[in-house]
């Protein structure tokens, strides 16, 4: 079989793409369309809903159906479109202020209600289309254009917030390793319920600069050092895992999704389950 | 008949007030008439004032509030001096509200008595009901046990019509200067 | 008297009334004076095929019914003051992405939580201005229980024929009150279905931007594969930032409601004919105002009603109309401000010919407040 290109999947004549040199960005759009190309997905059975954000541009260059909304609430907008036809195939595309921040109420609704979605949240440590402001997920003590002193605040995982909300698939990888982050988007489709791939990925305009990585490059190879596997990062004792990440797929089981159980509670009202 | 009533129906919430004027709006229809209910929504479900209205009419109903009531029905004490004005006739548990002096045109009728007496407590709105189309005739026997028919199992409703058919007779007899 | 009368909630009848327009998904967040359509839809729409979702909160209660939409389900959610106000940033995606929606606000008495459980009509500014960025759209209130189940019936239509969202707004005392109605048979009244795009799946453009012009809309799924975004567009749906394109862009979300007037804009008038004081109200006002102009009709005087069933667009041109011989108009409404009245006195040269009746405690108003005005 040939390659995989995504070529299919991409709004050509709108590329090249507006993000910056550097960023993942590119390489989390081509790990996407790669894997609908593997799974053989129909654009029109496709359904790509974003926010809004840098990521949340994404639908600019998807040649499937798409939904272009507002700061945070991608998907609750996702969810609509799958309740309303199960058969489409819905991703939410989500930068980490829209996914985790702002709409961190809905990220964590769907994954309680294990919605069969697949959410692609792109975790750049900031704001990247404001300028750089510190989000739910950029480190403590971590320099941002509104944390010029350092952040006060605490981060989320969000892995560990989907886990513990219930979702069925969860996985992590950084957009310095596309085929990995691939293969974890391909298996978080086929997932059923409510599936999450976080893509740490590096802001080279805006959070790298500000915290001594000045060029492209050394977030790149900062994201190589921090990100560990799981065989490598579990043999850590707590002190030593500080400032690292676990990579690859951290969460995967198989409830029933939202759908299924509405369709059995269908069932039972229909069979004179009600007064 | 060209009917035109207004009535007012008070009490505390959860003594079925609303039901009961939700039947007897049904009755209004079950006759061929036009009805309007309405009813002050409280925050509390349970406890505290609550009262219902309801517009009948053979025409089109055009306010859906009471302004001039033909009847008000009080069931609770929490009513306070809210109808002590009123001109209609107004009815009131004579086995619930207090024993004291009141405007001539107040007619106790012993509704929660009557529901004990047939070991069905929650039978004292169906007292009230009856008493209500004994003392104006804005629904008739026949719609009210139609609608009561359909709203309860066979069973309840045969005790819910004795309710409402001692109301009536109850109602009846102190309009006649009997006991109050 | 017809046979199938039945004792039906307005809450109930807007209800009913979604059904029967075959709304097939509710997304909503249950909020006093409105969770009766809440709780009906969580028991029917099981049965008829269709979704009740209980969203986290009104963003994504709209965000769904936006994107249920879009997948081919007419949709709708139910919310008072607190909700609507939520679900103002979302609903503009509707506006900009024409998607046909109802959103049903049973207006409560505010500001803030304010009295919850009482009626007002204090949000007609904010459903008509509620959001940022210029724009358009249709909003009905109904009077009685039967134009609950009517009304919305006709906001699913419009909603589909113009690719817009509809607000329907009653008053508390309309959602809960309860009156003798027929809920129609199947075939009885209009019921507007979504027209299927036409020509080549690849060369389908979501959207339209000439004059009045309101576009066929495919469903996601189809073989119509396309964009719908909140950010400025061309008609192919992708991010268009020239600043000719959005010129057309919003010119034609408003056009296409000026085109659609006559079919929008509903109004019924009571004895206006030669009229020299004209009440114009919506909502339970109408129900005290045409019960005052009778009282005063019988006393000799010549006083008529216009209901305004449509409030936005504004009635203008029949307001204009009604009140040809009027020396006086009237205008009751349960707010301080006078939200309709201000909107009447922009119509009349003489603006202290336009006399306000204002109820803003949560209390009704009472035929007998609008009689004092005739006087
Ligand atoms: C309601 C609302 N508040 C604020 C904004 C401004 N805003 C646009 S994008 C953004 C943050 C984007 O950050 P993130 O989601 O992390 O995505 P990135 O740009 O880093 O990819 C903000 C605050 C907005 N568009 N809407």
């Amino acid at each position: 079989m040939a390659h995989a290109t995504g070529m299919k999947y991409l709004k050509q004549d709108a590329l090249p793409h507006m993000w910056c040199a550097g960023c993942g960005n590119g390489v989390v759009l081509g790990a996407l369309a790669r894997a609908f190309e593997e799974l053989d997905l129909a654009p029109e059975d496709i359904v790509a809903v974003t926010g809004i954000g840098c990521w949340g541009k994404a639908d600019d260059y998807l040649a499937v159906n798409a939904l272009h909304t507002t700061h945070g609430r991608a998907l609750a907008y996702a969810t609509g479109v799958k309740a309303s036809n199960p058969k489409l195939r819905v991703v939410a595309l989500m930068g980490d202020g829209d996914g985790a921040t702002i709409g961190g109420n809905h990220l964590i609704h769907s994954a309680r209600r294990n919605m069969p979605l697949t959410a692609i949240i792109v975790n750049n440590y900031n704001y990247g289309m404001t300028g750089g402001q510190f989000s739910a997920t950029t480190p403590a003590n971590a320099f941002t254009s509104t944390s010029v002193g350092s952040n006060p605040e605490r981060a989320f995982d969000i892995c560990e917030l989907a886990r513990a909300a219930g979702a069925n698939y969860v996985a992590r990888e950084t957009s310095a390793a596309g085929m990995k982050l691939k293969n974890r988007i391909k298996e978080a489709l086929e997932a059923p319920g409510f599936s999450l791939v976080e893509a740490i990925s590096p802001c080279t305009t805006q959070f790298g600069p500000k915290n001594n990585m000045r060029r492209p490059v050394d977030m790149f190879e900062w994201l190589k050092a921090k990100g560990l596997p799981a065989s490598k990062y579990d043999k850590m004792v707590h002190p030593e895992q500080e400032g690292f990440f676990k990579t690859g797929v951290l969460v995967n089981r198989d409830a029933p999704d939202f759908i299924t159980r509405y369709e059995a509670m269908r069932s039972r009202m229909q069979a004179g389950g009600r007064e | 008949m060209q009917r035109n009533y207004e009535l007012i129906m008070a009490g505390s919430g959860g003594q079925g007030l609303v039901f009961l004027s939700s039947l007897l709006a049904q009755a209004v229809i079950e006759d061929g008439g036009n009805v309007a209910q309405t009813q002050s929504y409280g925050i509390a479900q349970r406890g505290g004032f609550i009262s219902a209205e309801i517009v009948a009419s053979d025409e089109e109903i055009l306010f859906q509030q009471v302004v001039k009531p033909s009847l008000v029905v009080v069931l609770h004490e929490c009513a306070g001096s809210r109808y002590d004005a009123v001109a209609a006739p107004v009815l009131y548990d004579s086995s619930l509200l207090a024993e004291k002096s009141r405007p001539n045109n107040w007619k106790g009728v012993p509704f929660s008595l009557i529901a004990a007496d047939l070991n069905a407590p929650k039978a004292a709105n169906m007292a009230a009901l009856g008493a209500i189309i004994q003392t104006v005739p804005v629904a008739s026997l026949d719609a009210v046990a139609a609608v009561v028919e359909r709203r309860f199992a066979p069973a309840v409703a045969k005790i819910n019509l004795t309710a409402v058919k001692n109301g009536m007779s109850a109602a009846k007899q102190v309009s006649q200067g009997g006991r109050s | 008297m017809k046979k199938n009368q039945r004792l039906i909630q307005g809450n109930e009848a807007i209800a009913f009334g979604a059904f029967y327009a075959g709304a097939r998904f509710y997304a909503g967040y249950p909020i006093t004076p409105s969770s009766e359509i809440a709780e009906i839809c969580s028991r029917e729409l099981p049965g008829l095929g269709g979704f009740y979702m209980q969203m986290e909160d009104e963003l994504a209660s709209m965000g769904a019914i936006i994107g249920a939409s879009l997948a081919g389900s007419k949709s709708f959610t139910a919310t008072s003051g607190p909700g609507f106000s939520l679900m103002q940033e979302n609903l503009g995606v509707a506006i900009i992405g024409e998607v046909p929606i109802v959103v049903i606000d049973v207006q409560r008495s505010g500001p803030s939580t304010g009295l919850a459980t009482k009626p007002a009509q204090s949000d007609f500014m904010q459903i008509r201005w509620g959001r940022h960025g210029d724009q358009a759209i249709i909003a009905l209130a109904p009077a009685t229980v039967r134009e609950c189940f009517e009304f919305t019936v006709l906001a699913f239509n419009l909603a589909e024929k113009y690719r817009t969202p509809v607000v329907l707004a009653p008053d508390e005392i309309i959602g809960h009150m309860r009156e003798n109605m027929e809920i129609p048979e199947p075939g009885e009244l209009p019921v507007v279905e979504r027209t299927e795009p036409q020509g080549e799946p690849a060369d389908y453009r979501p959207f339209c931007f000439k004059e009045g012009c309101v576009h066929p809309l495919a469903n996601y799924g189809s073989e119509r594969i396309y964009h719908v975004t909140s950010s400025m567009n061309g008609e192919d749906g992708f991010s268009n930032n020239s600043p000719e394109n959005a010129a057309r862009r919003v010119a034609q979300l408003h056009t296409k409601l000026d085109a659609g007037r006559e079919d929008i804009v509903m109004t019924e008038s009571f004895d206006v004919e030669g009229c020299e004081t004209l009440i114009v109200a919506s909502g339970a006002p109408v129900r005290a105002a045409r019960s005052a102009a009778k009282d005063a009709r019988a006393k000799g005087l010549k006083v008529g009603v216009l209901q305004l069933k449509t409030v936005w667009p504004f009635p203008e041109l029949e307001i204009a109309a009604a009140a040809k011989n009027a020396r006086r108009i009237i205008v009751p409404e349960m707010n301080y401000s006078g939200q309709l009245a201000g909107e009447v006195r922009k119509l009349v040269n003489d603006k202290n010919m336009v006399r306000q009746v204002n109820s803003y405690n949560g209390q009704i108003i009472f035929p007998a407040q609008i009689a004092q005005a005739i006087q």
